[in-house]
This record gives C-alpha cells, structure tokens and sequence, in this order.
C-alpha cells in the first residue's frame, strides 16, 4: 500500500522529527519543513487505512506504523520489546522512534510505560546528557498536552532514580518559571511536592535550603495568585505549602490562614460586564473558603482565634 | 427531546448500541480496540446486566470467546485471542466468567499461579512480564482473586502496606507512592484496602473532601484539580465515596443530569455531552446512575456494588462477605452535598 510505504519511509528517514495529522477529513501524507526539522503530515482518512492495513497485515514494519499513529496499541509496543530483547537495546534509536510515538500522542500510557521500560534496561549507562535530554522531552510533552499524568509521572522517576542532577539541572527553579505561565497545571505542582519530598526523605537538603525553599514557594505563589487568584491547582499547592510550614515553619501555618481567610473576605460577588472576572472572583472565593476550612481540619492552629475559627467554619460561596 | 426537558436514559437504545458492537468488524475503532476486546466484552455485559437486558447478549460465543483468550503456558489472559498475558484482562475474564456462572470452566489454578508470580516483594504488582507497576494492577489482583476465594494465596499484609505507603499529603493515591492524586488510582487503592478490611487506616474524611471537590459546575466529576469533567469518574469517584460512606458529600441530582445529557442520541454514552458512544464511558456512566439510585416510573436499574462493580446477587453466589463501610458524616460545609 503506497502510503504505509511512505509512512514507513518517514519514520526511518532520520530528518523526520515528527509524524503529525494534517487535518480532519484530509487525504494522503505531506512533508513539511519547520525551524525544528521535517514533519510528516497524514490526512484522517489515510491514518484510518494505513493503521486497518497495518493491524491485517502484521509484522515488525507494521508495529512500527502503528505505533506512530496510535501509540496505545499495546501489543506492538510488547513486540518491539521482544525484538530488543531478542538483538539488544540500541538506545538511540529507541528514544528517536518513541520521541516520533510521543510526539504525535504526548499523553499516551503505552508509550510512557514503554520509555519508562527503556530507562530501566538502560539502567546505569545513562549520561548527564541523556538525562538532560529526556527531562527535556518529558517537558516538551507535558507543555504539548498540560496536566500530562504519565510524563510528569516519568519526569519524577527520572529524578528519584538520579538525585545527583537535582541541583545540577535547577529543576525546582525551572519549575517556578514553568507554573508562572502555566498557572493551571496542576501536575507541575504535583510534581514539585513529590520530588521536595523525596529530597527531603533523603536528606538532600540542609535545613537553610528547605527554609529558603518554602520561602521561594511562598513568594512565587502569591504573586501567581495575585494574577490568577480564582484557580484551583494554586490554592490546593497553597495547601501543600502551609502544611510543610506545620514541620518547618509553625507559626506560618496560621499567617499563611490569616492571609487566605483576608482573600475569602475581599472576594464578595463582583459586579461586572466582565463574564470571565466574575467567574474567577466566584472561584476565588470558593476556593479560598475551601482553602480555610481544610487548613483548619489538617493543620494544628493553636493561635487562631475562635472568632476566626467560627468565621471559617460559617464561610459560604 | 428538547433541550429544556430533563433526560431520561435512553434504556431499549442503549442496549441495542451495545448489543451491536461486535458487529461492527469493519470499522476503525473495532479494530485499534481489538487488543482490549475482552475488558469491551466485561464492560458491554456488565452495562446489560444493569439494565436488566443480558440475555439480549449472547452467552456461548462470548464464555468461548474467554476461554481461548488464556494462555496455556501462564495461566493469565489476553485482551483477546493470541495476545500476550496481562493483569488487566486476566480480571475481565474471570469477571465475564463469574457473571455468567461459569468459572469453573477456566484453569483457575493457572489464575492464581500468574497473579502471583506478578507479586513483588515489596507488596506492588506488575502488569505483565514487561514489569510496569501501577495501582490498577494492585486493585485487580485482589479483585481477582478474592472472586476465585484465593486471596491468600498472595503476601496481603505486603500489599496493603505499599498501599497505605501510596497515600499522599492531601489523601489521595496515585499510580505509585508519590505520585499525583488520581480519582481512578483512589478508587483502586480504596477498592485494594476494603477487599482487605482495612479502610480505617486511612483518614477518610481528608479522602472524601478531595473527592468531593472533584464536582465541578456542570455538575460532573473530574479526577483530578483543573480537569474537565468526564462520565468514567461518575463511576472512580462515587464508588469510591460509597465505599468511605460518604456518597451524601456529592450533589446527586447534578451528576445524575450531567451523566444523562451524556448520551448519545441513538444510545449509549460518551464521556462528555456532545461526543459519540463508546462503550467504556457507556458502562460507567449506567453504573454511576445506578450506584446514584437513579430510576424512572417504568424503570429501574439492577444494582451494582461499589467495591467489586459487579451485581450484588453474583458476589453473594460466590459467598463474598458484604463489607460494612466506615461510619458515614454529614455533608460538611464547603462540599457539593451540603444542602445548608
């Protein structure tokens, strides 16, 4: 069939960095040259024919023609490991053709389990500068498809297995700058906890960069929610700050709830021709009533009034 | 029906769109879902025997089907004939099996033997020999085998304490300690923990509060903060919060809507308003109505039990203990279920 031929041909044409959808109801494959490289475009409707054709017709080609257009089919990832395991892991090679997988379909399960596998056999033979290159891409497809579970889910991996390029790398930092412009990935967030904590467990930190941490964590976020003050990712990492003040910082937990029980009191119903400012000041005000009364159930606040704790409790949106 | 009429759920074209599915061997999606064609059949025939209409399913070409799909040499099952072992389709199997009365038929003790040789020490579970380890597969297992009356066969005490180790700060579990809350990771790290009586180890309040906020203003439930809602989680959320009884913290009335604007017109159900059937979403969202105790005058579900997501009456044939839930509270102020 003329155009698994051609698709099989882009996927081993080495200026091919990307297998892309040329558009619904489009037909046939183009190429086209960006600033990155080339990128291969398929019509909808080819896509439909070369992958019926692939899955009638199988072999080691046609796993790999699956595989760029669908990169949840399982079984041809199954196979592709067999093969490995069978010649050896050409390690290269495996990242250029899951980069292509993952490109086309960032958020696809079968496709980070795979890498992940690659990681694992890989194992210690992994350089600085693939490991640079993998955090690399692992963002690339989370900015590609936001809230990305799996990749930052890989991402984590990556670095409780390499502790050693945590400072090296400046990923906490790096992080602050990603969250700053995109304020609603939750799973950044999710992700800058879990690798504080495994620090933390690890005694990676001294006690002045764990303070110095939370101080910066405590910083960035505010100025974030000054911009964005109705947004649920930024008071549910509020919630994760204020708690790791419990341990390291207590008489912040009830400066921290001061600060957001202020926020609930100034965000009354707005009046406004503005839909979109008055759906964030009705979120703000949700979410830091929320905020409040969570703090209050799951933090020790001994120096809280009652009357502010009344007012939590009583606090409706 | 217009748009301001409340909907009803579409029983006699439901059932049709999933009576005919496997009729339809030409069509794309057929066949890139053919590597998950057994979970199709658990999720097709379970959605039937909610609605009261399984025996418009044809009970001898699917249990035929099943059985080729175990592997001699494992003992566990593919998604479908020919295709390598995995976890996830060793349970639909035994689920299909136990549904239909049969499990007798299938080589049980190869079953157990697979499940187990999937067990690390650590108490985590592997998919598959490629060695992925999820949650998923920690939920199967026991499901798995406490259907088979096998549970002891593998390490419990291990299990339960690499689950109690996944629980994050804010309650939830995700796909491996440390990873992010997920609504369907909760729900199978709760369903790990009751199988094992052991839910009054976590704080389910903190649980249920996380869960709670997953009800977003269409009245759907997402699984996770800032994401859209989506029909599955009417069944990962909800099962979850019955089994931490606590399903008053959720506004019914608007998930129930939500699930039922859903539909597609013809029958069955997508996983957002206005998108196509698949029959996934189409299984969840009638056990979500079902758990939610929708019903209409001249209709009503069968019920389905939040742990298993199996009939009740095929869990008592199989002398499977009903497991009490921890003591239920009010809704508190700031949930979806406060009515104050």
């Amino acid at each position: 069939m003329k155009e698994y031929e051609e698709l099989l041909e882009a996927i081993h044409d080495p200026e091919v960095i990307e297998i892309a959808d040329a558009g619904p109801g489009q037909e046939g494959i183009v190429r086209a040259q960006d600033d990155d490289g080339m990128v291969v475009g398929i019509g909808s409707k080819t896509l439909k024919k070369v992958a019926v054709f692939a899955l009638r017709n199988p072999s080691r080609q046609s796993d790999e023609v699956m595989l760029v257009l669908n990169a949840e089919y399982a079984p041809s990832w199954n196979n592709r490991a067999k093969w490995i395991e069978k010649e050896g892991l050409n390690y290269e090679n495996e990242i250029r053709f899951s980069n292509l997988a993952l490109r086309r379909t960032p958020k696809s399960h079968e496709g980070w389990k795979y890498r992940c596998w690659l990681s694992r056999i890989h194992g210690s033979k992994l350089t600085v500068s693939e490991f640079r290159s993998e955090v690399d891409f692992c963002l690339f497809c989370c900015d590609r498809y936001l809230r990305n579970y799996y990749s930052w889910a890989h991402l984590l991996s990556l670095y409780t297995e390499h502790m050693e390029w945590v400072r090296e790398t400046r990923i906490f930092e790096r992080m602050r700058e990603w969250i700053s412009t995109r304020p609603t990935d939750h799973s950044s967030l999710s992700f800058v906890q879990a690798l504080f904590q495994h620090c933390e467990q690890r005694n990676y930190f001294d006690k002045e960069e764990v303070l110095a941490f939370l101080s910066e964590e405590r910083t960035s976020l505010q100025k974030l929610m000054s911009r964005r003050p109705g947004l649920e990712a930024t008071w549910a990492h509020l919630r994760w700050v204020t708690l790791q003040h419990k341990y390291f910082i207590p008489a912040g937990v009830v400066e921290l709830l001061i600060e957001g029980l202020e926020k609930f009191r100034q965000s009354a119903p707005l009046d406004s021709d503005d839909p979109i400012a008055v759906l964030e000041k009705r979120s703000e005000r949700k979410w830091s009533a929320r905020y409040c009364k969570w703090v209050l159930k799951n933090a020790e606040t001994p120096d809280l009034t009652d009357e502010m704790k009344a007012e939590i409790t009583a606090a409706d949106f | 029906m217009s748009e301001e009429e409340p909907k009803k759920l579409n029983v006699e074209g439901t059932a049709k769109y999933i009576e005919a599915l496997d009729r339809q061997t030409d069509t794309f999606e057929y066949w890139v879902t053919e590597h998950i064609r057994i979970s199709g059949a658990y999720w097709g025939l379970s959605a039937m025997f909610l609605l009261g209409k399984e025996d418009m399913m044809n009970k001898e070409a699917i249990t035929t089907h099943v059985l080729k799909c175990q592997d001699p040499e494992t003992g566990g099952f593919g998604g479908n004939v020919g295709h390598d072992p995995h976890i996830l389709y060793t349970l639909s199997a035994v689920q299909i099996m136990c549904l239909y009365d049969c499990v007798d038929q299938i080589n049980v003790e190869g079953v157990v033997k697979y499940i187990q040789s999937l067990q690390g020490e650590d108490g985590s579970f592997k998919g598959d020999k490629w060695g992925e380890i999820d949650h998923r597969f920690t939920y199967c297992a026991f499901n798995c085998l406490t259907l088979l009356g096998k549970l002891n066969s593998i390490n419990v005490e291990a299990t339960v304490q690499y689950v109690l180790k996944s629980c994050n700060w804010d309650g939830g579990f995700g796909v491996a300690p440390g990873h992010e809350s997920h609504g369907a990771y909760i729900f199978c790290c709760v369903g790990t923990l009751a199988i094992a009586d052991r839910l009054h180890e976590i704080n389910c309040d903190k649980l249920a509060w996380w869960l709670a906020e997953r009800q977003v203003p269409d009245g759907g439930l997402n699984g996770r903060p800032e994401k859209k809602s989506d029909v599955c989680y009417s069944w990962w959320v909800i099962s979850t919060m019955a089994m931490l009884g606590r399903l008053n913290w959720i506004d019914k009335s608007s998930l129930i809507n939500f699930i039922l604007k859903c539909q597609d017109p013809p029958g069955g159900i997508g996983d957002k308003p206005g998108n196509i059937a698949d029959v996934f979403h189409t299984f969840f969202g009638i056990a979500g109505l079902s758990l939610l105790g929708y019903s209409e005058p001249d209709m009503t579900l069968n019920e389905i039990e939040p742990i298993f997501a199996m009939p009740p009456a095929v869990l008592s044939r199989l002398g499977i203990t009903k497991r009490t839930p921890p003591p239920s509270e009010a809704a508190p102020k700031g949930t979806p279920g406060c009515v104050e």
